[in-house]
């Protein structure tokens, strides 16, 4: 099982769509903790989990795995949704071009599920307005 | 002519109840499987949202006592025979009804204080980052948390929920006497 290239095949179109946008947006992953404490600057939080890994398949292959992605937007509280639901739009587009990319001979094949959210909260004390959307992903790695 | 049409019916309905009780009582103890996975993964500080969850049919509903201390089991109602046959294929709804429930969840974020006792679960320390009760930065820091970040999502979409109903589904099939 390659755990890495897993991540990479959902981190790397994510990181790369982000980093692209004009300013670029910073994302952190499991395990990065840059962010200031009550920083008002927006963020993207991604965050990538493993639930079964190893399952047998009718195929001879056992190198499958699900698990779940989850990506909250944190943006400036108190100015509307509008440049949150703009970032959400951008990782969607990402997990749909996933979802479209066609099964490759080598590396990694990922399908998502269904996108749970967008769901949006803020509390009093924090400086953000977080976006929330999350998904279930299964993925073979081929090589 | 019409009574013994009766019996024949009445015999059919006692032979479709047993080959399908196997089944019905696999499906509930799905579910109380994975209300009993939800207590042990997920956080326990008091104990309230361990008890706080529920199981509904169609018809009945169980209901944790919402009480504090270590998680009491919780049954599933059992599903009547046309609740099975006839239901939609979501034949139970399993939520939790505290208040706190969607912080607990990871959903969204709250601001915490020291309820002034300690968790009845383990801990791990540090830093809060944001609002979401699990984000910690792992440490030595003075926040605390007794269940992972995003663990409710994680045993939700990562498979394990389909893993705990195919495993009884597949011993009641093992019960069934032809």
């Amino acid at each position: 099982m390659n755990y890495q290239a897993i991540r990479a095949a959902l981190e790397n179109p994510l990181l790369t769509a982000f980093n692209s946008l004009v300013p670029a947006v910073p994302v952190f992953f499991d395990n990065i903790t840059a962010v200031p404490p009550n920083t008002t600057t927006e963020y993207v939080r991604i965050n990538i989990t493993f639930g079964i890994t190893n399952e047998p398949t009718l195929t001879s292959s056992v190198d499958n795995a699900r698990g779940a992605l989850i990506i909250r937007i944190f943006t400036e509280k108190g100015r509307g949704p509008a440049r949150n639901q703009t970032l959400l739009t951008t990782a969607v587009n990402v997990l749909e071009n996933l979802n479209n990319t066609a099964k490759p001979s080598t590396g990694t094949f990922m399908r998502l599920g269904e996108i749970n959210g967008p769901t949006f909260s803020a509390t009093d004390e924090a400086p953000h307005f977080v976006g929330r959307i999350d998904t279930s992903w299964v993925a073979t790695v081929l090589t | 002519m019409a009574r013994r049409r009766n019996g024949f019916m009445q015999l059919a309905e006692k032979l479709e109840s047993g080959f399908l009780a196997p089944f019905i009582l696999g499906v509930a103890q799905s579910a109380q499987a994975v209300v009993k996975d939800l207590q042990e993964l997920g956080p326990a500080w008091s104990g309230t949202f361990s008890n706080s969850w529920e199981i509904a049919s169609a018809s009945k509903v169980t209901s944790g006592s919402g009480a504090a201390g270590a998680p009491q089991r919780l049954l599933a109602p059992i599903l009547t025979v046309d609740e099975f046959k006839f239901k939609s294929e979501l034949k139970y709804y399993i939520a939790n009804k505290a208040p706190h429930a969607d912080v607990a969840l990871d959903l969204v974020e709250s601001s915490y204080r020291y309820p002034g006792f300690e968790p009845i679960k383990t801990a791990q320390r540090g830093n809060r980052v944001s609002g979401i009760r699990g984000d910690l930065s792992i440490g030595s820091g003075p926040n605390r948390r007794t269940a992972p970040l995003d663990w409710y999502t994680t045993y939700v979409r990562g498979g394990n929920i389909d893993k705990r109903i195919s495993t009884y589904m597949d011993q009641a099939l093992r019960n069934v006497k032809l």
